[in-house]
């Protein structure tokens, strides 16, 4: 039977300047664990990344790599089993300007926006919606669609 | 085709949420109440230029000629869709990956429009769909017209 203490280590690696703490990798991989916190900058999003594969875990490994959209996360094979338990990561969030619930990381804001034409973000919108969480942005395209049909409808009542 | 909203109609009656749950596993609809006095159902617009499409790193949210498609097999669930959308009308479901309309590809007609009760949600494309909007508004104008020369306002 092969020593499970034996190498060669299957290691995870983040690149810490790409990754945008985005959940396509804790959505495969659930040793990846993800956590809002509050720090002193205010709302942040935690991140632990474990960094030993198990023998069983070989083809999460491969996958994981292919899932991160900014090839933030290789796997490398290692003769030696890394000293640290994981690597931990921290984000900061951006807070919705209406309702100020945190809803997205800085990174995976600025992912976003790098991917969509300027003239778009600009359109019909003082406020780029960017800064609305989701939920916000239904109740403002709620009460635009609806705008007309009130004042006609609060007439109606006087 | 397209699916139209006429939110005169609209009832709050939350039965395009459950056809749309019943179909999808998940609604991709949401009915949401104005200041008390209106109802606004809200999906996915299937934008010419979405910023949902442009955002997917997995090529899982594909911009087409009239609408935008979904192919679940790509999809890693990073959640940046939901970011980008403008219009906070793409999910990220609890059970099952992305929620986003897609207009019933599977079937003739969505299910959201043959369950309204009140046809608040119209199924037609871009100039039948406008057609029967403006004459519905027109009939209630001129409705009101005429009850306001009955109570002799005009």
């Amino acid at each position: 039977m092969k020593d499970a203490k034996a190498g060669p280590w299957r290691v995870l690696d983040v690149d810490v300047e790409r990754c945008i703490g985005c959940r396509a990798c804790s959505s495969l991989w659930d040793e990846i664990s993800l956590a809002p916190a509050l720090s002193e900058e205010g709302p942040q999003r935690w991140m632990r990344f474990p960094r030993v594969f198990e023998e069983f875990e070989a083809k999460i490994a491969e996958s994981l790599a292919e899932v991160c959209p900014t090839g933030a996360i290789s796997v490398t094979l290692a003769d030696e089993r890394p000293l640290e338990e994981g690597i931990d990561l921290a984000f900061n969030m951006i807070r919705c300007r209406r309702c100020k619930t945190p809803f997205a990381t800085e990174e995976e804001v600025k992912y976003i926006k790098e991917r969509i034409p300027e003239d778009l973000r600009a359109q019909n919108c003082a406020v780029s919606w960017m800064e609305l969480c989701p939920g916000c942005r239904r109740s403002v395209g709620r009460k635009e669609a609806a705008r007309e049909l009130i004042v006609v409808r609060s007439g109606a009542r006087r | 085709m397209e699916v139209y909203v006429d939110i005169d109609r609209c009832i709050y009656c939350h039965a395009c949420e459950v056809a749309c749950e019943r179909v999808h596993g998940e609604a991709r609809i949401s009915v949401g109440a104005v200041e008390e006095r209106a109802s606004v159902p809200l999906f996915c617009h299937q934008c010419d230029v979405a910023p949902c499409a442009l955002a997917c790193p997995a090529g899982s949210l594909v911009q087409g000629e009239s609408a935008v498609s979904f192919e679940a097999e790509r999809c890693t669930r990073c959640g940046l869709c939901a970011i980008a959308c403008p219009f906070g009308a793409v999910y990220i479901g609890e059970t099952a990956l992305l929620q986003k309309c897609d207009l019933c590809s599977e079937r003739e007609v969505p299910a959201c429009v043959l369950t309204c009760p009140t046809e608040a949600l119209i199924w037609g494309d871009g100039e039948d769909g406008a057609k029967r909007l403006r004459r519905r508004a027109a009939g209630r104008m001129a409705q009101s017209c005429a009850e306001a020369i009955g109570r002799g306002r005009i």
